[in-house]
């Protein structure tokens, strides 16, 4: 009886502790202060026995190595002088990079470990070597070169040497397995490159995928004799029938023989960061912001979290922590096999990483997941809401099914968030409309996007035209596009009126006609007819133009003077530049005009801007946190650029925080041609650095231009010719890409069939008009 | 006897089990949907969506034009199975066969089937060559009203074999002397078939006539195939505009929809199930 009261007690002991135990330690370091170009920046870390060393940089290049032990507070400096250069180009670049004390000979561009000691791969030469530190400096000790450079770095025909992005690094006893993405003559190919670190030599390992462009592949250390390695299929990584995310296939691979012994299976849409730790038997890796864990011939384990997705390899594991580190943070995670938590949060089409990153602050034990299942169509999102599922959604008004989901009472009411009716108080009267429904506000509104109209005035200029050339509806755009065609093209055979890409202007100005005739009914409010007059105007105007005076097919891949030509040639006009969303075109108008184009003589101008609505499942069971959640989305638009689309009430320009470390910068720069110059006794280098100080002068006294990022003028402009205009796109046929609205799928297919000439526009016009009156009628 | 019924239910049980399941629970949900607004707060609006739906120019349409294609549909193959049946029964040798071959295309999938009637009655297919040897204008079977026929074609042709072996199974069971006794009173053929083969086998002919009603009603997924969620207005159905609904989340009206037509419908079988011949072949 004794004994049984002693195991119950111990039992419940326990399991009042677990939610304790579950609960997983955290630290951050290096947390990227938004805009501050002095914070500090994980570039790469490895272990070396009981310690991780991490590459570190900020913006202004200076970098150093830093080393952590668990039971630290924070990494410690240990390498002052290291040189981390990871895409100089060439050695000229590279030791114009280099500050004093640091050698561009032992430039860094990747560290890796044996276990025992920190090693390095130069980021142009192929060198490997080993580095010590002590007192706070870095000394080198070379080990090999890699014999086969196009094995390794993308070589580029020009003499530069890149680092291909994402390359992971397995150490396997005396060799090392580099695996990456290596662009050449062939095209994009997935290399695995076994290099010796005896003597440099390297090879594709011989697997049948070592040399691979089908492949989506990771890798990491293993054992002495083999390395892991997870694999998928580009072209068949996902079965649009189940709507499943085929497996990566887990290897156990021997790097001299290429045998391959399956481990296991990740099911998941993303693998990266793997890394295997032998004391516990586990491969680690993350999915999304989930750190999973995966034993052989088992499946797979949750053994923590990560407070916002990552997108490098940049992990380690040591002792009970996992580390990942991205540009904004190094993230530290303590692992817990079987990680659970009553707590979560699970979003659906957000992509809000700084509103993760701040929420993660306020809640740091609270996981934010993303939705992994695939939801096709309205009724799928549904079941998967009223399940609780999923707590956040993300929802395109255009391009989504936003407006169905509010009307329904689907979105929860905001507003007892005092934070959330503030901001939405403040915005532009048409993205305020969408956001409250019945008098509540029940959505906030992102991502404000349109692209429009811009002339290039200095092409203008240069084949005698000026700004008053230029058509402001698409009727005279056509007649626009055929003078030049019939009277302009030949003698300017080096501009064109717009960059095409493989398609005809009539193609590729297709859409856009259609697409601004629906929208003239969205901005008007007016049943959408296609038996019009206005119509039949603007498709006979798509129809009648002329282009082949000045179009040019797309070269051949490889035809390197054939692409210099084509994209040499100078545009006068272009639609595919921001007019909503993005401010550079504002900050640029001395070069580019934009043309607040209509569509016919007759109608006025309307912007049409697509809008991104984020809302709460009313059947959510973390309503609370959700709240918070989005209260952070809205903190996290606050001071940044999309606060100046999306609200009216803004006064002050916007400064560019990064505008005094651009100007000692190019200070800098200046400071060091001049020096070069004095230096130098080539002739022609002399030449050369003189042209280069002056283009650099030239910039530095242009520098003021860049000090804000939004200027008064870009607000003012903004706010009284284009906000006064806005309409929100709604969801139509053209945008509507649900696999299970047929309609959509229907009348699109007529557009094509239209575009390619095999029906008649009063065809088309009879056809799509009958839909849409069936549609419109069935909704009454 | 008890034992007996209890076993007998027991026998019964997962069947029954499976029919409230997925039919009687189901029915009694969707009237619960049907009285409902639909929104998160889901509020009793009684029969407001129901006169909403009933209204609305497209549940209408869908109505017309679907009691438009049973009409064309039902009866026609009630009368060809029947004829059919009757035809095969005179054949001492190779009824079988011939029987196996015309249940044929209810084998087959529709999906294939469409396929072939898309070939067939394409602009260039061999209807409109046939029509143009002959010396006609060649006519857009795949487009507007024209539709209708291609699809009663395939109605008929899919679900003829299995009508014809409902009534064939009747028909074997109708005693010769029957006809005997006829021929020595001189009564024909067409006389035999319908005073004598038709009263016998009348229940079968009222399941066969329901069967095709209801078969009928669910012609859908052909046009839905050749003519998409918005086809001429001549053949949108009412199974399109409940599909169309459903995509839109707007499941009161579906379930509106769909109850208001199986009144219809119920109304339609008891008035014919009223009547006595059905219930009673022997007295009339």
């Amino acid at each position: 009886m004794k004994t049984i009261r002693t195991n119950l007690l111990c039992i419940l002991a326990l399991a009042l502790l677990l939610p304790v135990l579950s609960l997983a330690d955290t630290a951050v370091f290096f947390e990227n202060q938004e805009s501050d170009y002095s914070s500090l920046h994980v570039a790469d870390m490895t272990r070396v026995g009981d310690t991780v060393y991490m590459l570190v940089e900020d913006d202004a290049q200076s970098s150093g190595l830093y080393a952590w032990k668990e039971g630290q507070e924070a990494p410690e400096k240990v390498g002052d002088n290291i040189f981390l250069a990871q895409y100089a180009g060439n050695m000229e670049n590279l030791n114009g990079q280099a500050q004093d004390g640091q050698d561009p000979a032992h430039a860094v561009a990747r560290i890796f470990s044996d276990g025992e000691s920190l090693y390095a791969l130069h980021p142009l030469s192929g060198l490997i070597f080993r580095i010590s530190v002590e007192n706070g400096q870095a000394s080198y000790e070379d080990v090999c070169t890699v014999s086969d450079l196009s094995l390794v770095y993308n070589l580029d025909g020009n003499d530069y040497v890149y680092l291909p992005g994402e390359a992971q690094i397995a150490v396997c006893g005396d060799a090392i397995v580099w695996s990456s993405i290596i662009w050449n003559e062939e095209g994009q190919n997935m290399l695995l490159t076994r290099i010796s670190l005896s003597d440099g030599k390297a090879e594709l390992v011989p697997t049948e995928t070592a040399n691979s462009s089908d492949m989506n592949r990771t890798a990491c250390s293993y054992t002495a004799d083999a390395f892991l390695m997870a694999e998928r299929d580009w072209e068949h990584d996902y079965d649009s029938e189940t709507g499943e995310w085929k497996p990566y296939q887990v290897y156990e691979v021997n790097p001299v023989t290429g045998e391959k012994t399956l481990f296991g299976e990740i099911k998941s849409s993303n693998v990266s960061g793997m890394r295997y730790d032998p004391e516990k038997h586990t491969l680690f890796y993350l999915d999304g912001t989930k750190i999973m864990g995966l034993r052989r011939g088992e499946a797979a384990v949750q053994w923590g979290f990560i407070p916002s997705s990552i997108y490098t390899s940049t992990t380690e594991v040591i002792g009970g922590t996992f580390l990942a580190a991205d540009w904004n943070a190094c993230y530290l995670r303590n692992l817990t096999e079987n990680f659970r938590t009553d707590n979560e949060l699970t979003t659906y089409g957000v992509y809000q990483r700084e509103a993760s990153r701040q929420f993660a602050k306020q809640y740091p034990d609270v996981p934010v997941y993303t939705y992994d299942g695939s939801l096709n169509g309205n009724e799928n999102v549904l079941e998967t809401m009223r399940a609780g599922d999923i707590d956040i959604i993300s929802m395109n008004i255009a391009y989504g099914s936003y407006e169905t989901f509010r009307d329904k009472g689907y979105c929860m009411d905001l507003s007892g968030s005092k934070v959330i009716t503030d901001y939405i108080s403040r915005l532009y009267d048409p993205f305020k409309a969408e956001a409250v429904y019945k008098d509540r506000v029940v959505a906030i509104p992102t991502g404000a996007y349109s692209s429009g109209w811009y002339a290039f005035n200095e092409a203008l200029e240069s084949v005698g035209l000026s700004r008053e050339d230029v058509p402001t509806n698409l009727v005279d755009l056509s007649e626009f596009l055929n003078e030049w065609n019939d009277d302009y093209a030949e003698d300017h055979p080096d501009v064109v009126p717009m960059m095409l890409y493989g398609n005809s202007t009539r193609q590729t100005l297709a859409y856009t006609y259609l697409e601004k005739y629906l929208k003239e009914f969205d901005a008007t409010g007016k049943e959408l007819r296609f038996d019009t007059e206005e119509f039949r105007t603007v498709m006979q105007a798509l129809d009648s133009i002329r282009s082949d005076n000045y179009e040019l097919e797309m070269p051949e891949d490889g035809d390197d003077e054939a692409w210099e030509s084509f994209w040499s040639r100078g545009e006068l006009l272009s639609q595919d530049y921001s007019v909503v969303g993005d401010w550079y075109p504002y900050g640029n108008r001395e070069n580019m005009t934009f043309i607040p184009m209509t569509l016919t003589p007759d109608t006025e101008y309307h912007e049409g801007v697509t809008l991104n609505m984020v809302f709460i499942n009313p059947w959510s069971k973390h309503q609370d946190l959700a709240v918070a959640y989005l209260e952070c989305l809205v903190e996290s638009i606050l001071g940044t650029q999309e606060e100046y689309t999306m609200c009216a009430d803004m006064t002050e320009p916007l400064e560019n925080p990064s505008f005094d470390r651009m100007v000692e910068s190019i200070n800098e720069y200046i400071a060091q041609l001049r020096e070069n110059l004095d230096t130098v006794e080539d002739d022609e280098q002399k030449e050369i650095l003189a042209q280069l100080l002056e283009e650099e002068e030239k910039y530095a006294g242009q520098m003021e231009q860049y000090r804000y990022t939004i200027s008064e003028e870009a607000l003012k402009y903004y706010q009284e010719e284009i906000a006064s205009h806005i309409f929100v796109v709604h969801s139509n046929f053209l945008y509507n890409f649900d696999p299970n609205d047929q309609a959509s799928s229907e009348i699109q297919s007529l557009v094509s069939r239209l575009m390619d000439g095999q029906i008649e526009l009063e065809q088309f016009i009879r056809e799509a008009d009958g839909k849409v009156r069936m549609m419109q009628w069935e909704n009454e | 006897m008890f034992r007996k019924k209890k076993i007998v239910f027991l026998l019964l049980l997962p069947g029954l089990l499976g029919l409230l399941a997925f039919y009687v629970v189901p029915f009694f949900g969707g009237i619960y949907f049907s009285v409902m607004d639909g929104t998160f707060e889901n509020q009793f609006v009684g029969i407001d969506n129901y006169v909403r739906v009933f209204q609305n120019r497209m549940f209408q349409l869908g109505l017309k034009n679907t009691w438009t294609l049973s009409l064309m549909c039902a009866p026609t193959i009630w009368l060809l199975s029947f004829l059919l049946a009757a035809m095969l029964k005179t054949l001492k040798e190779r009824s079988t066969t011939f029987r196996n071959l015309l249940l044929l295309p209810y084998l087959m999938p529709s999906s294939a089937m469409l396929l072939i009637w898309l070939i067939m009655f394409d602009y260039g297919g061999v209807w409109n060559r046939l029509a143009v040897a002959l010396g006609y204008e060649r006519v857009l079977w795949l487009e507007g009203s024209a539709l209708r026929f291609p699809i009663v074609l395939l109605y008929v042709w899919k679900n003829l074999g299995f009508s014809m072996v409902l009534f064939s199974s009747a028909l074997s069971a109708v005693h010769p002397s029957l006809y005997e006794y006829a021929s020595l009173e001189g009564a024909g053929w067409w006389t035999q078939a319908f005073r004598i083969t038709l009263p016998q086998v009348w229940p079968t002919a009222f399941l066969v006539f329901v069967l095709a009603w209801v078969n009928a009603f669910k012609i859908f997924k052909e046009v839905y195939f050749i003519g998409g969620s918005y086809p001429a207005e001549e053949i949108y159905t009412l199974q399109h505009y409940m599909n169309n609904k459903f995509s839109r989340l707007e499941y009161q009206d579906v379930t509106s929809a769909a109850y208001m037509f199986e009144l219809g419908v119920m109304v339609l079988f008891a008035m014919m199930y009223l009547s006595k011949a059905v219930r009673s072949p022997s007295e009339s």
